[in-house]
């Protein structure tokens, strides 16, 4: 018994010391909005926003989660509970399905009231919309585009014909130009199909403009395709690229050994920390290097119908598009400003910001409503393509197969 | 065992040998959590840090608590695990392991006890009703459980996870406790009924004090259950100060884009969410280990 | 009241609690997929009865047997590994020496380890350029140096398995030792008497008088390995190809990342009947045992 006692307190003793490692005090407001976002960097928007509110004497705060990747399968459950939530920043490749059953309350006269009405990302606002109603905002923007390292590749290629030249020079002397992330599907259609969008225009290679039709299997996409497998038959792509993921691509740059790489405007916030690298950037192009293309990527933000404060997620939505809220943004290096009037007069705004804008502003974000859904037909395509597969027969299969989910949809 | 035999030498050579490839992974990510973001990604493995640096711990250690400076100019990359740092995380697994622990306690406890002194009807139906936590998978159930926890008002909450942890304990910790019980003999119950104490004290002063072996087997595992959850984490708590170790952890690894792979913070984080776990182990792991397998009662 | 009622009502009510949690927080929502699986369920909006519509979606859907293959090759090859590192061990634990308490202690550490992070230092340590794993690997010219252990499903496998194994045997080892612990020193000395070799004893007399714990052994790692989810989410995302995406992974997928609630559901509900049919057959033969 005595032995018992002794280990049961011990026990309580040990547990007593650790349990107010962090004690926790926090003001508890009349109002607090619940807001939803994917990404960490919107925590500096909410802090900034209820630092606004502390001023005005508001009694109006926001509380931020961050749920990383796994947002969707979060957010279904919680809409399918119903589950209270004032403000959900999504990915924006999501918010047609969301908007299409109706779970986003429609903000289109709010919008419309504002002056930089038409000054907002076309690409992010067109996402959102059904029939000419918006159904969110463009929270933050992430478009993607190419990173080069000037020590290894002092000017970048201009056009395909000259980046197989590069890479000729470049497997002769055992060196690599280029590689990416196989098997991140999200990873690829970010950073390899504006490939194709550039060569063939925005809707080609993927699906069509109101994503009825898969067109996964176009002749631009074949030829982006065909491009760079040619590149990994010559041999400036590490052997094995088709285990790639996104860290492995990135981490490869970084180390010197990769010429060039598919990124994001993030990428310019790592700068610093890789003085070794001479950075340069510069976004995907058509096989001629006429026409420019990237993939517009970033947040949406909308009010869930399970929201439970429209008039204080309405007000939220108005600071983030707000002049002062877009500088929280980008004022953190690497962020751009999804007003087209920021775009001169923001002071964060250096050249290598302007690479990804101007990309962006031929760019393209593909509209379905089953995105999730494609995205395993494209994964498993470019694994197979990279893995020694034939573009063409390839892409003809799981472009059927991407046509069976559209036709199918969602429940 | 003699010293110094064949057999002696033997039994040493193997132990360390083991004890250095299990810990070997630990020291390796100690040791990376150290180096500085080049050396980390070299192709040139080093086994100890050439130049030894703190910038992932001051990075994972200050989420949460650093104000973003007006004039600093600040990467995407701060302010990672936002509201939610590294010990409130730890804190809240913490929370709700202990809290799954207890609760498990007394529900196979009591459980145990009834299946191995009690007559009742139907008692093996029960005993196999319980064994259902094994063979569904809560994970396929997701929808439905956000439900019944919205409408419990139950959602991120602590005592969600330590129902829903403790309920997959259930067949586990009743099983240990009925065979724990039932190496009691019957009549030491018998004895302490004829002198007048009523169930619950027999329970309490006579009987448990003879199963510690099998009460702390399942305090490891509820332990374990508990600590190592993560999809129920993540799906059923959502606030930034509720937010368990382990989806802290995931966060922090993929970083702000979701695609990337932050080694330096995940290591740093890594150790720093183990640190305490290894002073509470070397605390109790005699209890944990002996207390397990040193049964006082053969079975 | 007579002393055997005033027994019964006491049973019940020492089992209530774990009744209760096992009713409200499984059966119940268990009861509601059920009832789901035979409906047409969208996120939003009003369910339609649609009879077994979804169970033939689920029949004819590729990956659902591609990942119910992946499942089981996971769980017959991941039981062996446990159970070739746990057995030794916890033999060798069961030892009384100098030290054994820490030896036991070490063995028992990654288990507490959060899973997150035995995960993903597992994957910094199979890292095709940085990770030691195949630094040494290619030091000892065992694959080539442009080696990448997640090109294939097989050594994609072999490497998540190798995670589990190091996080997980400790488990099965506290199990199998406690069994080991409780085996009488009467029964050694017999089989010293016999002449029995130290293998012959092991095999002859340790390893039948710990059946009850190898058995629960097995139901523990079989069930849970059925059920795997998280190991496979990071550290292969199911890559290459898919040919390494579990049930739970497409289950969860299908009802939260293709909004295909109904189906999502039949599917839980087949894993549970797989599950069903694989333990009950491993309990018969425990309680054949137990007679």
């Amino acid at each position: 018994m005595g032995g018992f006692m002794k280990i049961i307190l011990k026990f309580f003793l040990v547990l007593s010391t650790l349990i107010p490692l962090v004690t926790f005090s926090s003001q508890v407001f009349s109002r607090e909005l619940v807001v939803w976002s994917r990404h960490s960097p919107s925590q500096n928007l909410v802090d900034a926003f209820n630092k606004k509110m502390e001023a005005e004497g508001k009694d109006l705060r926001a509380v931020n989660s961050v749920l990383g990747g796994d947002f969707v399968p979060k957010f279904t459950a919680a809409l399918a509970a119903g589950e209270r939530v004032d403000v959900a920043a999504i990915d924006l490749i999501y918010v047609p399905y969301y908007a299409s059953i109706g779970a986003l309350e429609d903000m289109t006269e709010f919008l419309k009231g504002k002056d930089y009405y038409n000054n907002l990302n076309g690409p992010m606002m067109h996402l959102g919309s059904i029939d000419g109603r918006h159904y969110s905002a463009p929270n933050d923007l992430g478009i993607s585009g190419f990173a080069y390292n000037k020590k290894l590749l002092p000017n970048p290629p201009t056009t395909w014909a000259e980046m197989t030249t590069m890479c000729e020079e470049f497997a002769s002397r055992g060196k690599f130009l280029t590689g990416w992330p196989t098997v991140s599907g999200g990873g690829m259609i970010y950073t390899h199909a504006p490939w194709g969008w550039a060569e063939g225009g925005a809707h080609s290679g993927w699906v069509n403009e109101d994503g009825s039709t898969a067109n996964l299997n176009d002749s631009t996409m074949q030829a982006a395709f065909d491009h760079f497998t040619n590149l990994q038959k010559i041999g400036c792509v590490p052997k094995n690229v088709a285990a790639w993921d996104w860290a492995d691509k990135q981490d490869a740059f970084l180390r010197g050994e990769l010429a060039m790489i598919g990124t994001g405007n993030f990428i310019i916030g790592m700068m610093g920390d890789y003085p070794d690298i001479d950075w340069g950037f510069f976004a995907m192009f058509s096989s001629d290097g006429t026409r420019k293309s990237a993939f517009v990527g970033g947040d949406l933000i909308g009010i869930p119908v399970t929201t439970g404060d429209k008039e204080g997620a309405m007000e939220y939505i108005e600071f983030i598009l707000s002049a002062e809220g877009q500088s929280v943004y980008t004022r953190q290096n690497g962020g751009l400003p999804i007003r087209s009037d920021l775009f001169n007069t923001d002071p964060c705004m250096t050249d290598n910001h302007r690479v990804f804008l101007n990309a962006g502003d031929t760019g393209h974000v593909p509209y379905t409503v089953v995105y999730n859904e494609l995205m395993e037909p494209w994964g498993v395509a470019i694994q197979e393509i990279y893995g020694g597969g034939n573009p063409g027969s390839v892409l003809a299969k799981h472009n059927a197969r991407m046509q069976e989910i559209i036709d199918e949809g969602p429940e | 065992m003699k010293r110094f035999s064949s057999d002696y030498y033997l039994y040493y050579l193997l132990n360390i040998s083991l004890v250095i490839i299990i810990l070997f992974p630990i020291y390796w990510t100690i040791i990376s959590s150290l180096k500085t973001p080049p050396e980390l990604i070299s192709k040139q493995q080093t086994f100890y840090p050439h130049t030894i640096t703190f910038e992932y711990y001051e990075r994972i250690l200050t989420y949460g608590f650093k104000e973003v400076d007006e004039s600093e100019n600040v990467t995407l990359e701060d302010g990672l695990l936002s509201a939610g740092n590294i010990f409130i995380a730890f804190k809240n697994s913490f929370i709700v392991t202990i809290g799954t622990i207890i609760l498990s306690l007394i529900v196979s406890t009591l459980g145990g006890y009834a299946f191995t002194f009690y007559k009742f009807k139907f008692k093996e139906y029960f005993f196999v009703f319980l064994l259902l936590p094994i063979l569904i998978p809560s994970i396929s159930l997701i929808i439905p459980i956000y439900i019944l926890l919205k409408n419990l008002n139950l959602l991120d909450t602590y005592t969600a996870l330590i129902f829903l942890h403790s309920m997959s304990m259930v067949p586990l910790g009743i099983f240990m406790m009925r065979n724990a019980f039932s190496s009691i003999p019957k009549s030491l119950r018998e004895v302490a009924i004829l002198e007048g104490s009523n169930d619950f004290k027999i329970l309490l002063t006579v009987l448990m004090p003879l199963t510690i072996p099998g009460i702390l087997t399942v305090t490891v595992f509820a332990m374990y259950v508990s600590w190592n959850d993560f999809i129920l984490a993540f799906l059923f708590i959502s606030s930034e100060d509720m937010k368990m170790l382990n989806v802290a952890l995931k966060h922090i690894a993929t970083g702000a884009n979701q695609w990337e792979m932050k080694w330096g913070d995940l290591t740093a984080g890594s150790v720093v969410s183990f640190i305490p776990l290894i002073i509470f182990y070397a605390f109790l792991q005699q209890y944990f280990v002996r207390g397990i397998t040193g049964g006082a009662v053969k079975e | 009241m007579r002393r055997s009622d005033k027994e019964q009502i006491i049973g019940y009510l020492l089992i209530l609690p774990a009744v209760l949690l096992v009713l409200i927080f499984l059966v119940y929502p268990f009861l509601n997929s059920f009832y789901m699986s035979f409906h047409k369920w969208p996120v939003f909006g009003d369910a339609k009865f649609v009879g077994f519509k979804n169970y033939i979606k689920v029949w004819k859907d590729d990956q659902f047997w591609n990942s119910l293959y992946f499942t089981f090759l996971y769980t017959i090859t991941v039981t062996p590994m446990l159970f070739a590192l746990a057995i030794p061990i916890a033999l060798l634990c069961n030892i009384k020496a100098k030290g054994s308490t820490l030896f036991r202690s070490v063995y028992f550490f990654p288990v507490v380890l959060s899973f997150a992070v035995s995960a993903y230092v597992w994957m910094w340590l199979y890292n095709e350029s940085n990770g030691v794993f195949m630094y040494g690997l290619r030091y000892f010219s065992i694959v080539s140096d442009d080696y990448n252990i997640w090109l294939e499903r097989n050594s994609s496998l072999l490497a998540v398995n190798i995670q589990i194994t190091w996080k997980f045997f400790g488990i099965s080892m506290i199990i199998l030792l406690a069994g080991l612990q409780s085996i009488s020193d009467d029964y050694y000395e017999a089989s010293k008497l016999m002449g029995a070799s130290r293998m012959q004893t092991i095999w002859n007399v340790t390893l039948p008088l710990i059946k009850t714990s190898i058995v629960l052994c097995l139901i523990l790692s079989i069930a849970g390995s059925m059920q795997v989810y998280e190991p496979f989410l990071i550290m292969t995302q199911g890559s290459p190809a898919n040919s390494t995406k579990t049930l739970v992974m497409h289950i969860v997928d299908v009802g939260l990342d293709y909004y295909k609630l109904g189906p999502s559901a039949a599917m839980g509900t087949t894993l549970m009947i797989i599950l069903l049919i694989i333990t009950s057959l491993q309990l018969s033969i425990l309680r054949k045992d137990n007679k």
